[in-house]
């Protein structure tokens, strides 16, 4: 896995377009190109993309891979067959989800479909209860019956998800002989190996998520491997997990479940790595796209995490997750006066299909990007470095018949006004996010990245109050540049469900030890040598709580002192985190965790050099945030180098994004790695 | 005077504010109530103690809180509120809902100035009384129900006041986990507290009021402007309650609509006078449903506040089942007769408006709580289980299957949180088969639960309804068959020493199939909660076979029921006979007629 060659490289694919960057370890340079994703085989738009970096397979190291593959085989329900063997009497967990619906008010709303429907769900006669005792033994000749039936329905892929198996997987195991007995060739995901935590909607729904695209990655991945070696690759492909560490694609195809989310973690990894470089340790990282807009948190250099995703509303993922929270807005959000006469700006969004107005392809309601455009934050003509040519007039017109007119506003008024809307509903979302982590923003420095996250980024850290803006090279394609700066990791998770008062050490250290050996066999499986970092977590909670928070459980033998610090740990925790905390209270142990982690080397980049004070190649005219019209200068980014500063509103334009600075207060410099940095004045 | 884009900013934003308090308390608490189910609302006041801003966590919350803070302003004095108070009440004779709805408020001051008063409404998982868990379904009179906790101030100037806490932990079975879960509510306040604040500081405090001013405007434009759009006309409609628990008699809701312009009136006139028996909703409970269901049909998204309401008319008459007076018992007032308050107002809105509403919903919540010692935890543990069940056909397509009753939101607990808690094992929890009321688009289906009680004894409650009368179809469609046990939603237990399914009727020899309180069951007892589906939306004899089938594959549609109640004939493969299915459709069509 140690980088061999001089080129390394990273690809993420994203819903419109297809990554890569690339580092040349001889010469320290890095270099970004783009394609167009291609949905119908997204192995065609790596090629493509492999062929405008113009990328000689021959040279390449490493191959670090980013994908939402696997997501969109859910989203577009494309996965495999599945069939689903529960409990005797519990079939119906993953039709009944968790009862509660969407939308309030909205009695024409639809549940999500279920992954397995109805029919290829079966069951089988076993059962264990809380805690972990056989209540009921497997029947094991009634299961391999239902497992002839399963066959003879054409199933694909096989999920088992018992209850309390995370508590006892000796059900799921011997489930899995039976099945691999009777069948060998079909594909086996077993909850405890996956998942083995407490709630059975959310356990089952993970599995099965795990089984239904295994046959899609499969054919994706094997496809991918073959076509980059005929092309003259030597070394393997690796993909970004979703915990944000890198795992040969053999590891990816077994639990593909564990590759979801996995560009964006890739983002994150990129900024924690960019972060610690340029002293900033604590980030705000925002990745806004035409459809999404995701926040993660970065805390002296390591990001924040968490266990639960979802793909859409109501279908979960509990996997060991780099934490990033899509808070469902973008330049495609659709803007229009509600029945009350306000401005309203989303949740709904015209995606990259239709689009915006400006993009031509259909769009008649004003979006995020329509104003942007109109109130001159984005040059039309430069669009993507002028790939697309956006219709500024189309823009203009929909703001005016939808909005303008109909609140009594002029053009410009109403645009600046669904800039200021849209940038408050950012504001009041990663607020959500930042109370659900305990967290103050002012504490922090904001990282943005993807095509429209450095538009509005100076803005929303005002709001905030984030005093610095940092905007990465590459800012369109920041994910693929994450891959390279990921390491290789594992992550791994026990139960073990007690009161802390009566824990018993030397189970807790035969835990310990098992998580070691797991990790050590699964280093060892994809021929690392290196002795690896192994970090101990404990899950705590107040006895009778329902949440956990996650804390730092100290290395070495299990000892009296080990659990105080863990007690102490999670009292300072749930201070941090919910602003109170009670120390005479029962406390519970609920898991231990363990992530091995193998360090690779980081990609050292050579940033452009200092190239003076470059005229502006325009000017516009903006709005700045307190009101002022200003005339700002429009520059180029590659004609700025290391040590270039100026004070005041501007734009600074690439081909893949566009920083505006809004604030007359403001000022702006390019840092020694190449990084745009702004300071954001209280007031712009 | 502000702008309206700084007016959307600050609207956008305390919205925002309430449900981080929402996700605050969620985190924090101790009971699955909370942290699991989400039974608990977050909304801010303003300084005069009208509602602003609310998150979406439980629709029954939605009209009785504005009234609960309404009473408590009233009560206590706006001059008698100082910084750092709280402020503690769960009377369902001021503004509340029943007893388990604890609201906790604080004001919040800038510069000496009471500018907001955060709320938040919970369920408590115990609030003394005869029922562990509450929900009595024999009481007669609301001080069996348990502790009547009028307005008070828990904490006074940011000091607890230990005087009333503790009279109020002293009366309830599982004091840590209630204390708990209080705790939890506080820091949400907080959250609030300083969030009103930041704005405060930010745009000025006179801006500040100014924007809580005219967002309730707004949202009284925009509920005019959607009351508009419906159709002018009086509707009405009724429907009952199997019974009060304490008698079998039906116990009757009716409702008349009147929609004139950009005003809407409720008339409950004729509902039948208040019970002896634990289903009288309160004043609050009504209006719940009345702008719940305003809601639903005119616009889903409609920022929920005091303004909203204001072109809303609601008659009630005092006394009544629908408007409660003191001693009334109403612990199921606020599951049971809040849902056939809904059922009624949705069908005066189907005959305006019948491709905005649905049909008749599994219309219970069929709270199902009990006590008992655990005797491997070694504590005594209370169960709170409400039921989910089908939502009706509506014009978009099948009813929702194993949904919350819509009065709320909440979600289940999972089998495994609630058998890591309570001596109980699960033994199923499936889909109720061929339980959705037949029509084009088919009602939803119910779900069955059976539970084995582990403990030596465990006492059980039980408040339910829709047992003896099915909810109805809409536009032609259907309502369900009966479940399996006779009833349409159902309960019964299997004793020990039987092996049969019976009645509480017969197992305890209660008066009510669905309301009783304080039977004590011993260990090895089953117990078996069922739900029934929604009514159907149209013809089930236009609905095309091909769908049929595929719900017989399924097992969501027998194929007797299929033939029946569709008129599909399927082979011992699925598929269509289209011939037959022709001919047995056109001889139930003729039968119709």
């Amino acid at each position: 896995m140690t980088p061999s060659g001089p080129l390394r490289i990273g690809v993420d694919i994203g819903g419109t377009f297809t990554d890569l960057v690339a580092f040349d370890g001889a010469t320290g340079a890095l270099s970004m190109s783009k394609s167009f994703t291609t949905p119908s085989d997204r192995t065609d738009g790596v090629l493509e993309v492999l062929v405008e970096g113009g990328v000689s397979l021959g040279d390449v190291s490493q191959f670090v891979h980013g994908t939402t593959t696997a997501t969109n085989a859910v989203v577009e329900r494309k996965g495999g067959r599945v069939g689903l063997i529960s409990t005797a009497g519990f079939r119906d967990t993953l039709e009944i989800m968790r009862i509660n619906r969407e939308r309030h008010y909205d009695l024409q709303w639809a549940s999500p479909v279920p992954l397995v429907p109805r029919r290829l769900r079966f069951e089988a006669i076993e059962r264990v209860d809380y805690r972990g005792r056989v209540v009921t033994p497997l029947d094991a000749e009634a299961l391999a019956a239902t497992v002839a039936q399963m066959r003879a329905a054409g199933v694909e892929s096989i999920a088992v998800c018992f209850l309390f198996s995370f508590m006892n997987p000796i059900h799921e195991r011997q489930a899995r002989d039976v099945i691999s007995r009777v069948w060998s060739e079909v594909p086996v995901s077993i909850s405890s190996e996956i998942l083995p935590e407490i709630r059975e909607y959310e356990r089952s729904s993970t599995v099965v998520i795990d089984a239904y695209v295994k046959p899609v990655m499969g054919t994706y991945f094997e496809n991918l491997e073959r076509r980059l070696a005929s092309g003259g690759m030597s070394c393997g492909v690796t993909v970004i997990s979703s915990g944000g560490g890198i795992v040969p694609v053999a590891e990816a195809k077994a639990t593909p479940v564990r590759t979801l989310q996995s560009g964006p973690a890739g983002g994150v990894i990129g900024a924690a790595h960019l972060g610690e470089q340029s002293g900033y340790p604590n980030l705000l990282a925002i990745d806004v796209g035409g459809t999404s807009f995701e926040v993660s948190l970065i805390e002296g250099g390591v990001p924040a995490r968490t266990t639960e995703g979802f793909i859409e509303w109501g279908i979960p993922f509990k996997i060991p997750l780099v934490d990033v929270k899509s808070i469902g807005a973008g330049g495609g959000s659709i803007a229009r006066i509600d029945p009350g006469g306000l401005i309203q700006v989303g949740p709904d969004s015209a995606g990259s299909e239709p689009g915006p107005v400006c993009y031509r392809k259909g769009g008649a309601l004003p979006t995020l990007t329509d104003a942007y455009v109109t109130i001159g934050l984005i040059d039309p003509s430069y669009f993507l470095g002028g790939r697309v040519q956006l219709d500024a007039g189309a823009a203009r017109e929909a703001i005016s018949d939808q909005i303008a007119d109909r609140a009594g506003m002029t053009v410009t008024e109403a645009a600046l006004g669904i800039v200021r809307v849209a940038e408050a509903s950012m504001v009041g979302a990663m607020r959500i996010v930042s109370t659900q982590r305990g967290y103050d923003p002012r504490d922090y420095a904001m990282i943005a990245y993807g095509g429209a996250g450095p538009v509005s980024a100076v803005e929303l850290a005002r709001e905030l109050g984030v005093g610095t803006v940092l905007v990465p090279r590459f800012p369109g394609a920041f994910c693929a540049f994450g891959g390279l700066c990921a390491d290789i990791r594992f992550d791994f998770v026990r139960s073990y469900l007690r009161r802390m008062e009566e824990l018993d050490l030397d189970a807790l250290m035969t835990l310990s030890e098992e998580l070691i050996a797991e990790g050590g066999t699964a280093m060892n499986r994809i021929g690392v040598t290196a002795v690896p970092i192994m970090q101990f977590t404990a899950d705590v909670r107040y006895s009778g709580q329902n949440f956990e928070v996650n804390v730092a459980f100290p290395p070495g033998p299990v000892t009296d002192a080990t659990i105080e610090r863990v007690i102490d740990n999670f009292h300072a925790e749930h201070l941090r985190l919910f602003g109170h905390h009670k120390e005479d209270e029962a406390l519970e142990f609920v898991s231990l965790r363990l992530a091995v982690i193998a360090a690779t080397e980081k990609p050292e980049f050579t940033p452009p050099g200092p190239r003076g004070s470059p005229e502006p190649k325009g000017r516009r005219t903006l709005f700045s945030s307190s009101g002022q019209v200003v005339d700002a200068p429009v520059f180029d980014r590659s004609s700025l180098g290391v040590g270039w500063a100026l004070a005041g509103a501007l734009i600074i334009e690439e081909p893949d994004s566009t920083v505006v600075v809004r604030g007359v207060n403001d000022s702006t410099i390019i840092d020694d790695l190449g990084n745009i940095v702004v300071s954001v004045a209280e007031s712009g | 005077m502000i702008d309206r884009v700084t007016l959307q900013v600050i609207r956008e934003g305390l919205v925002a504010l309430c449900r981080s308090m929402g996700h605050a308390l969620s985190r924090t608490a101790y009971s699955p109530i909370f942290s699991e189910g989400f039974d608990f609302s977050c909304a801010l006041f303003d300084g005069t103690g009208e509602m602003v801003a609310q998150a979406e966590f439980n629709p029954v919350h939605l009209g009785s809180m504005p009234y609960t803070v309404e009473w408590t302003v009233k009560e206590i004095g706006l001059n008698n509120l100082d910084e750092g108070d709280v402020v503690l009440h769960n009377d369902p004779f001021r503004g509340g809902t029943h007893l388990t709805d604890f609201t906790m408020m604080a004001p919040v001051f800038y510069d000496g100035r009471l500018v907001a008063i955060p709320a938040v409404r919970g369920h408590q998982i115990d609030v003394g009384g005869s029922a562990p868990g509450g929900f009595p379904g024999d009481a007669t009179e609301i001080f069996q129900e348990g502790l009547i906790v009028p307005p008070v101030k828990v904490y006074r100037r940011g000091h607890p006041v230990q005087d009333v806490w503790d009279l109020i932990l002293a009366n309830i079975r599982v004091p840590k986990i209630v204390h708990g879960d209080f705790r939890a509510m506080f820091g949400s306040l907080k959250v609030a507290e300083r969030r009103v604040q930041e704005y405060c500081r930010k745009y000025g405090p006179d801006t500040f009021v100014e924007a809580t001013d005219e967002i309730k405007n707004y949202s009284e434009r925009r509920m005019r402007a959607m009351i508009s759009a419906l159709p002018d006309g009086t509707f009405e409609a009724d429907d009952v309650l199997d019974d009060a628990g304490t008698t079998l008699d039906p116990v009757r809701v009716t409702c008349r609509l009147t929609i004139d312009g950009d005003t809407i009136t409720t008339d409950f006139t004729g509902s039948d006078p208040q019970v002896q028996g634990p289903i009288n909703a309160t004043y609050g409970v009504t209006a719940s449903q009345v702008y719940t269901v305003l809601f639903q049909v005119s616009d889903p998204d409609m920022p929920s506040n005091h303004g909203a309401f204001r072109p809303i008319n609601i008659v009630a008459p005092a006394g009544s089942v629908v408007n409660a007076e003191s001693p009334a018992a109403v612990f199921g007032g606020n599951v049971e007769t809040s849902s056939r308050i809904m059922d009624v107002l949705l069908a005066c809105f189907a005959q305006a408006v019948p491709e905005r509403v649905m049909g008749g919903c599994f219309g219970t919540c069929q709270n199902f709580t009990g006590g008992s010692w655990h005797p491997e935890l070694d504590e005594y543990s209370i169960i709170y289980v409400y039921h989910e069940g089908g939502w009706g056909g509506r014009a978009s397509g099948d009813g929702l299957t194993a949904q919350i009753n819509p009065v709320g939101n909440d979600m289940n607990q999972p089998v495994e949180i609630f058998e890591s808690r309570f001596p109980w094992l699960y033994e199923e929890y499936c889909i109720n088969e061929n339980s959705g009321g037949p029509g084009y688009n088919r009602g939803g289906l119910g779900i069955r639960q059976r539970m084995r009680a582990l403990s030596a004894s465990s006492s059980i409650n039980l408040i339910a309804d829709r047992f003896r009368h099915p909810p109805p179809g809409t536009n032609g469609g259907r309502s369900p068959l009966p479940s399996a046990g006779g009833h349409y939603n159902d309960f019964r237990v299997k004793l020990p020493d039987s092996e049969d399914f019976v009645h509480a009727t017969e197992a305890f020899g209660t008066v009510s199939p669905s309301k009783f309180a304080g039977q004590v069951i011993a260990r090895g007892t089953v117990v078996e909660n069922t739900t029934t589906g929604g009514g159907g939306y149209g013809d089930p004899l236009d609905r095309e076979p091909e769908r049929v089938a595929t719900d017989v594959t399924g097992g969501y549609v027998t194929a007797a029921a299929a033939e029946s109640e569709y008129g599909v004939i399927l082979r011992d493969d699925h598929s269509v006979d289209s011939e037959a299915t022709q001919a047995t459709r056109s001889r139930l069509r003729q039968k119709a007629e």
